[in-house]
């Protein structure tokens, strides 16, 4: 067997990995040129170097599935952008006479209260839990833990007009001939005179109406709106309006602390529990076809997430894993 | 000659998101096999990979856009650290390191090929094998080497040896390897 000499090594190595400088190219082709045996000393090497790699090539790892489970790790949404999303939420209005829930996802500024007697605005931040806030119109505002909302300390002139990042859930009272507008980065939402939800993340905005009728406007091109009644809910992204049914009757469940699930399809009940717990919580690929088939009826109060996916087990036959961040739910062989 | 890319290419997210893609479906597979040689678990082996990728996304953007194989290297090297941290914490024993004290010498059984087997057949398999056998050293320079397709200078600075050790200890794997190929017929 031919030994390399020493000083061809080097050349050799880069020759191996396709990135030989010229010298290092001419170096070796005089010595392989000197006698055929050389020659073929080397295409050996190189084919030995080539079949290790093939030899050490496994197991098998799918790097399409490990790209899914990246995109949800990162908070990828179909916006195209990847954001971690603080476990955005969604905004709920709720009320017998008028109510409205808007939740915006965004950031989160550090101080829980401050306001500007000068500007005659007020910041308060839900820091630690759900914050209750009553508006100088008597409309109340339950905040999600992390949003921010922004009011003034009077309502003055012809409407009435907040701003909103993060989740919060709109109890309005009625006043005619004035307005109550939320705004978020994105959205404004016109209270007609009802109850709903808005939920503006970091991607898009939803909003959700549970009673009444509300106005909602892309903010950069306010001719973009539709009108929302009763049970219907709309997402202003990149992409576009698009107004459908609720899916959902959990939207409020960081509200309550109640998630409750009628006949609910496992898929709808896997977003549910991410949206409530913040973590990621997917059907399996193979199991995802046949959500339909598991019906869940159950109603979490204050489980943890473990102890309510422990529950669907329970109820279902399937298993879960945690795999990375992401919770998910699969069928035993 | 491969084109440098400059960090400047990738100031733009979307550039940013396509080379990090790009990188992930490039290397994903390599890099949980490189971790499949120290930790035996395909899960786990993923789970470090996964949070390697993530952590370059949430904290170390600008490795993206690093030079030639900077990348490679950075990855390669990142796995290889964080599958020797699992193992002490998991306090499980190393399947090699470079603090083993062994002697370079006394390890020969890797060339015992019982030459009545037909090598022919699953020559891959034997190779695979006969790597796994190397000595701890040997096998720790050619995995790095081979599946990271490193230079040995990138290899050298990885595992804080010097670069003449590591073409030692290359070619002392591929002459074995090479011993193999040649007691199989294989050419």
């Amino acid at each position: 067997m031919i030994e390399i000499p020493e000083h061809l090594r080097g050349a050799l190595e880069n020759h191996f990995l396709g990135r030989e400088s010229s010298e290092e190219k001419t170096l070796l082709e005089t010595w392989r040129s000197l006698h055929p045996e050389y020659d073929e000393e080397v295409t050996r090497l190189m084919q030995l170097w080539s079949d290790s790699g093939d030899a050490l090539a496994q197991p098998e790892f799918d790097t399409s599935e490990a790209w899914r489970e990246m995109e949800s790790r990162l908070g990828k949404k179909r916006t195209g952008l990847w954001v971690r999303l603080p476990l955005a939420g969604r905004i709920a209005i709720a009320a017998t006479m008028i109510g409205a829930l808007v939740m915006v996802g965004g950031r989160i500024f550090s101080d829980r209260t401050s306001g500007d007697t000068a500007t005659g605005w007020r910041t308060v931040v839900a820091v630690g839990g759900n914050e209750k806030i009553t508006l100088p119109d008597g409309s109340t505002v339950s905040l999600r833990n992390g949003a921010t909302l922004q009011y003034p300390y009077t309502f003055e002139g012809s409407e009435r007009k907040v701003m909103l990042a993060g989740e919060a859930f709109f109890d309005i009272r009625p006043e005619k001939n004035h307005p109550f507008r939320i705004g978020t980065v994105r959205s404004i939402t016109e209270v007609l005179g009802t109850s709903f939800l808005v939920n503006a993340s970091s991607l898009s905005d939803t909003i959700i109406v549970t009673t009444g009728r509300v106005l909602f406007a892309d903010k950069s091109q306010p001719d973009r709106n539709c009108i929302l009644s009763e049970k219907q809910e709309a997402i202003l992204s990149e992409k576009g309006l698009e107004k459908k049914p609720v899916t959902s009757s959990n939207y409020l469940s960081w509200e309550t602390g109640r998630l409750v699930f009628r006949q609910t399809p496992l898929d709808q009940v896997a977003a549910d529990l991410s949206a409530h717990y913040g973590v990621f919580v997917q059907l399996a690929d193979t199991l995802a076809p046949k959500a339909g088939m598991y019906p869940i009826n159950s109603e979490f109060t204050s489980q943890s997430l473990e102890q309510a996916l422990d529950e669907i087990r329970v109820l279902t036959g399937l298993q879960y894993k945690k795999k990375a961040a992401t919770f998910i739910i699969y069928q035993p062989n | 000659m491969a084109t440098k890319r400059d960090i400047t290419d990738l100031i733009d997210e979307n550039g940013i998101q396509s080379k990090f893609k790009l990188v992930f479906e490039e290397l994903y597979a390599p890099l949980c096999q490189y971790a499949f040689t120290f930790v035996k678990d395909k899960d786990t082996c993923e789970d470090i990979v996964q949070d390697i990728f993530t952590r370059i996304w949430e904290k170390n953007r600008t490795v993206l856009g690093a030079y030639g194989n900077g990348i490679r290297y950075y990855l390669f090297t990142a796995v290889r650290n964080n599958c020797i941290t699992y193992l002490r914490r998991e306090k499980r024993t190393p399947v090699y390191t470079l603090t083993d004290n062994m002697n370079e010498n006394s390890s020969h059984q890797w060339m015992e090929i019982a030459p009545e087997t037909d090598l022919r057949t699953d020559y891959k398999a034997r190779l695979a094998e006969l790597i796994e056998q190397l000595p701890p050293k040997c096998k720790e320079v050619f995995l790095l080497a081979r599946m990271g397709q490193l230079s040995g200078q990138e290899v050298a600075t990885a595992l804080g040896i010097s670069a003449k050790t590591v073409e030692n200890q290359l070619w002392k794997a591929m002459k074995v390897l090479r011993l193999l190929a040649k007691s199989s017929n294989m050419y």
